[in-house]
């Protein structure tokens, strides 16, 4: 109840509130290619808040988030068109297939810490996208599956869809930052080997978290390919990974905001110069490349790590 | 006051290799409830070794240790934190970006059993003015001092009341007066029923504190006994000032 009134009292409540529905509205009034930009942009924020949870809270550098996109993107695609279950029975199988495979490799892979954490992650998206195309008769490899049903009839119902996973996930991490679970990721990042001396089970929780969020991650590629109906071995490159990466980063790891403030940097912002040449397509990872540079440079915190400053900045000001 | 009481930690033929060097060697001694047992012994006579062998970090090669009643030997770290074994590092380790509070709820977390909340308030509170960190509760731990580091270390070892404290060389990088106020305060953690093993470099600290000393060279154990005993024993002279040669 408390939580409650504390929230009412907030300003920033409201601005959020402001700004959902914003983003409710927008579809209205966007092209059909303005909210295909925002229905990607939308699931590379839900990857990037997945692994935010796992880099900013954790503090463990995973380079596999297209793994588990692409795990919950493929169940959705077998189970529909090879098993010809109905799309929202596949979409309740992605989770569970996603965090069974996230679990089995939470136990080698964070055994592992920093670099090498991050080193095995990367090789295991290796393996996953070797087996992608080696495995043509079931993944279609680079021809792709065709005719994977679509959960919702409209582009602005699918839309709102990732909003709802969207909200979810900030709930739940806001949440979980509040918990005991918070407290524990926070000291696995923070001294790995202190947690356990305090009778903290460091082994499991990880194992769980990263399990979790590859569900998550997984939901997030079930849906996305639900509303494209098509899916190849093309769209699992380790770039995804690193996009998924540098929206957590330039967000601001550990915030539960970050990444959706990220995700409009890193992947908004070079689709709005789309538009302009046939030529600036090319200069989209250098783009990318050059924000991430800029905003470690400038504020370690991120986005958001920026707007807090600001908002000290004014708060000063005004005091004096 | 030792010899009345029961085991609590009981040490039994431990080994430890590490490659060709034997770090602790066939390593037999007890721990009597409510004493200080001082460890002491020359830089790498595998004093810290044997507390990462009773906490879990390393696997013993051979030997047991038990517990109370319980075999620990190559037991999981954390569930010997939660049977009642707490400790401390040579090197300071606290959760660094976190306030002191947000410290010691990480301490208590895992640990702390069904009770009213008001009885973990209390236990906060305690453990706080025990540790001399009530004015810096809300601070960040990265910007405390050495000393309080230290002690912020110490409480979040203590917060759930331990049956057994391990203290590596608690007073480590400290002052002479931050290194007294260290010591008073584990003769008082001492008097709250808290059975504690402590490694000590300063010979004059272990020997002050201790009720019963431990002497380690080369991983095994070459004397045992009262402080006063210890001073003249002519194998730790020998271990800690050389052999004369003649």
């Amino acid at each position: 109840m408390d939580f409650t009134l504390d929230l009412l009292k907030k300003k920033s409540t409201y601005v959020f509130l402001a700004a959902f529905i914003f983003v409710v509205i927008l579809p209205h009034y966007s092209s059909s290619y303005v909210l295909r930009v925002m229905i990607t942009m939308a699931s590379g924020i839900i990857a990037a808040m997945c692994l935010n949870v796992v880099l900013g809270y954790m503090g463990y550098p995973s380079l596999c988030q297209n793994v588990f996109y692409g795990v919950g993107a493929y169940t959705m695609a077998l189970a529909t068109v090879k098993l010809g279950f109905s799309p929202w029975t596949a979409l309740v199988l992605s989770p569970i297939v996603t965090f069974i495979i996230g679990y089995l490799a939470a136990i080698p892979f964070l055994k592992l810490r920093s670099m090498f954490f991050a080193i095995c992650t990367l090789a295991f998206t290796g393996v996953v996208s070797a087996i992608l195309v080696n495995l043509p008769k079931i993944t279609g490899s680079n021809a792709g599956l065709r005719g994977i049903p679509r959960l919702v009839k409209s582009d602005i119902n699918f839309f709102y869809l990732e909003i709802a996973l969207i909200l979810v996930i900030l709930v739940l991490t806001v949440l979980m930052s509040h918990s005991f679970w918070g407290k524990i990721l926070i000291a696995i990042r923070e001294d790995e080997d202190l947690a356990p001396h305090l009778g903290i089970n460091t082994t499991r929780y990880k194992r769980l978290t990263f399990a979790a969020t590859s569900a998550a991650t997984g939901v997030a590629g079930a849906i996305f390919f639900s509303y494209q109906t098509y899916i190849s071995s093309n769209y699992f490159t380790i770039g995804m990974s690193f996009t998924a990466l540098a929206v957590a980063v330039v967000g601001g790891g550990g915030t539960a905001l970050g990444p959706i403030f990220g995700g409009l940097v890193v992947v908004g912002a070079p689709e709005a110069f789309r538009g302009m040449t046939e030529g600036m397509t090319l200069w989209r990872p250098s783009f990318v490349g050059a924000v991430l540079v800029l905003v470690i440079l400038l504020s370690p915190g991120g986005v958001v790590g920026i707007f807090q400053n600001l908002v000290g900045y004014f708060r000063k000001r005004g005091a004096n | 006051m030792a010899e009345t009481h029961e085991t609590i930690l009981e040490i039994q033929d431990i080994s430890k290799n590490f490659g060709g060097i034997r770090a602790v060697d066939e390593l037999t001694f007890d721990v009597k409830e409510g004493e200080i047992l001082g460890l002491i012994g020359p830089n790498g006579s595998g004093k810290t070794t044997l507390f990462n062998l009773i906490t879990g970090v390393y696997a013993a090669d051979s030997g047991r240790i038990r517990f109370q009643t319980q075999d620990i030997t190559n037991e999981l770290s954390y569930r010997i934190a939660l049977k009642g074994i707490s400790r401390t590092f040579q090197s300071t380790k606290v959760f660094q970006t976190q306030t002191v509070l947000d410290n010691i709820a990480t301490a208590m977390i895992a640990r702390a059993r069904k009770r009213h909340i008001s009885v973990t308030r209390q236990k906060v509170a305690d453990v706080l003015d025990f540790t001399h960190l009530g004015k810096a509760k809300t601070a960040i731990a990265g910007d405390l001092t050495h000393a309080e580091q230290r002690r912020l270390m110490v409480a979040m070892a203590l917060v759930e009341d331990p049956d057994l404290l391990l203290l590596d060389e608690i007073t480590a990088g400290m002052s002479g007066e931050e290194c007294n106020g260290m010591l008073e305060m584990a003769k008082r953690i001492r008097d709250r029923g808290t059975t504690i093993v402590l490694i000590e470099h300063n010979m004059r600290v272990a020997m002050a504190l201790s009720d019963r000393i431990v002497v380690l060279n080369f991983g095994r154990k070459i004397a045992e006994g009262k402080p006063e005993e210890i001073t003249t024993n002519e194998t730790v002279l020998e271990a800690y000032l050389g052999r004369e040669e003649t």
